[in-house]
């Protein structure tokens, strides 16, 4: 991974990096993704994805109605930790800037 | 080392008036606050010595739980209501949670006293405890060696005595590793049995709460307490679990690929074939076996594992909790790219990344989806192999604790401690670390792990070996 796709990436990751720091992660990037490049190796043709840890026959669907159960929460304590409020919005900058009108 | 009383010793003491609660509380209180270990990141004084009243009158009362007044450590990425929960990074450096994780609700509901919150490589990011943002914590063992991790705090909370018990989180290896390197045990269970509810996501696939406890006994007696079905975890198992086996005849497999890995210490391949041995005075029969994806397993774990983090750590925005530079940003990108950038450390930041690159745009296919199918063939590996014997053994980890600084420049090294540990993460599989003998005065651990669903045998089997090799509740 180049310095410049390093770059590209920290973009859509939304972190910045100095340049030293994006020269060290490129090298590091490098030799990690070297050794994970040994997946190849195991996949059969026959082999399905899976995005679970769990055999297929303890996975189902959960779905439950759109209201909130299980918690004892108050709108307040749940406003506690945010960094910047008004009143009980929570505050954020315009997401245009001044120059895009 | 002596590290002092069990869960099942405080309790007895507890039972039996030798001791309070409180007075138990207090000395643990005490003895943290002259340790040098650095194992807790936050401490729960005042809140402890109230539980510990509150659990001294249940005692009188009569109604006593297996936790009832123990004083515990928890490992600091589970919610803890009003408690401070950082995750060892500065971007949760004041985060109090607005409510309980299941698990500490539970212990809550026993009356466990929590006396604070341990160390862990940021967001459970780790093999050393190195990547806290709060400084590491020393093996107890030998202080100039790291206790392992990510659950490093709780380890060595455990093995330096400073609570009776400690719960961690695993999700390569997180408790079993520096269980291993602290010389204790460490039990993660089946995924789906213990709920993930209030724990601080990293790999949620692969996260699973767990204990790290000075007997086996200490471990079953944890595990009940804290599993069981959960509406708040849309993974969590509703089916009953399976029930123990006998541990006569049970059959051992040892997987001819750990033995003979480059990177294993020869003197913890001997020290692990001694355990062995033990399994074989239990009555059980034991087998060369054979696990081929396993030595992909790694390569595996480090595409899943970062894509989830680079999703679960994208919540970490400077909006709605922690740290944040929102006061003086101009805009909402600066917002993200400030906070992001100064509160996260180097380990979080170089797994977004690489999460974020194998999970993008034209590298997809090439890396995240060929993982996918490698975890199946793993999960396959796993079943055909357990068609055959009912346990795996094998080491822990490759090598007893390393020095402070030995392998944190190199992430690669790093991540090749858990070289064991991982792939029963990707199969979900529930494991356990036990102590074998010590090599050159430092701690190693013996991994057994067994079915999906069979952790009942599995702490069975452990707690006969502890009984055998004359642990501290044998």
């Amino acid at each position: 991974m180049g310095v410049g796709e390093v770059e590209r990436i920290t973009t859509l990751a939304k972190i910045e990096l100095p340049i030293e720091k994006r020269t060290k992660y490129s090298r590091q990037l490098d030799e990690i993704l070297g050794y994970v490049s040994t997946v190849n190796k195991l996949i059969s043709d026959k082999a399905k994805p899976h995005s679970s840890s769990m055999p297929s026959r303890a996975i189902s669907n959960v779905c439950r109605e759109d209201r909130i159960s299980g918690t004892d929460c108050t709108v307040e304590d749940l406003l506690a930790n945010v960094p910047e409020l008004e009143g009980t919005n929570i505050k954020v900058p315009a997401v245009l800037g001044d120059d895009n009108g | 080392m002596d590290n002092g009383l069990t869960v099942k010793d405080a309790g007895r003491d507890l039972r039996s008036g030798k001791i309070s609660s409180r007075e138990l509380t207090k000395q643990y209180l005490v003895k943290i606050k002259e340790s040098d270990l650095n194992a807790y990141v936050g401490l729960n004084e005042k809140g402890a010595l109230w539980e510990a009243e509150v659990a001294d009158k249940v005692i009188k009362r009569g109604d006593i739980h297996p936790l009832t007044g123990i004083p515990m450590a928890i490992k600091d990425v589970i919610s803890t209501k009003g408690l401070r929960t950082t995750a060892s990074s500065k971007i949760l450096d004041n985060y109090i949670p607005p409510f309980d994780a299941t698990v500490i609700k539970k212990l809550k509901g026993q009356n466990a006293v929590i006396l604070g919150k341990t160390n862990l490589d940021e967001f459970a990011m780790g093999s050393s405890t190195e990547n806290s943002a709060y400084s590491p914590t020393l093996n107890p063992v030998d202080k100039t060696r790291v206790p392992g991790g990510s659950s490093g705090g709780s380890a060595a909370a455990v093995a330096g005595d400073l609570c009776v018990t400690a719960l961690g989180s695993d999700t390569g290896g997180s408790i079993r590793q520096p269980a291993s390197l602290c010389g204790i045990y460490g039990f993660k269970p089946t995924y789906g049995r213990v709920s993930r509810y209030g724990l601080l996501a990293m790999a949620s696939s692969l996260d699973q709460i767990g204990p790290l406890t000075k007997s086996a006994a200490d471990a079953k007696t944890l595990y009940q307490a804290i599993s069981g079905y959960d509406a708040m975890d849309s993974t969590s198992l509703k089916v009953s679990p399976q029930k123990a086996r006998s541990i006569k005849g049970l059959r051992v497999g040892l997987p001819k690929e750990f033995f003979e890995s480059d990177g294993l210490d020869d003197k913890v391949r001997r020290s692990v074939e001694n355990g062995i041995d033990a399994l074989k005075k239990l009555g059980c029969t034991v087998r060369e076996v054979s696990l081929p994806t396993s030595s992909f397993a790694l390569a595996v774990y480090y595409i899943i594992m970062p894509v989830e983090v680079a999703s679960n750590l994208s919540r970490y925005d400077g909006i709605k909790y922690g740290e944040s530079v929102i006061g003086h940003a101009k805009t909402l990108l600066d917002v993200y790219l400030e906070t992001r950038s100064r509160y996260f450390g180097e380990e979080a930041k170089r797994r977004i990344v690489l999460g974020t690159y194998v999970s993008s745009a034209g590298y997809f296919d090439a890396y995240y989806g060929k993982a996918q199918k490698a975890r199946d063939a793993i999960r396959a590996d796993f079943q055909r192999t357990f068609s055959d014997v009912d346990v795996i053994a094998g080491p822990t980890s490759p090598t007893p604790a390393f020095k402070f600084g030995e392998k944190s420049d190199n992430p690669l090294q790093m991540y090749l401690s858990d070289i064991y540990t991982v792939p029963v993460n990707l199969a979900g599989i529930p494991s356990i670390s036990v102590p074998v003998e010590s090599v050159d005065g430092l701690p190693v651990g013996m991994q057994l792990s067994s079915r999906f669903d069979d952790d009942e045998t599995l702490l069975n089997l452990a707690i006969a070996y502890e009984n055998i090799i004359g642990g501290k509740n044998g």
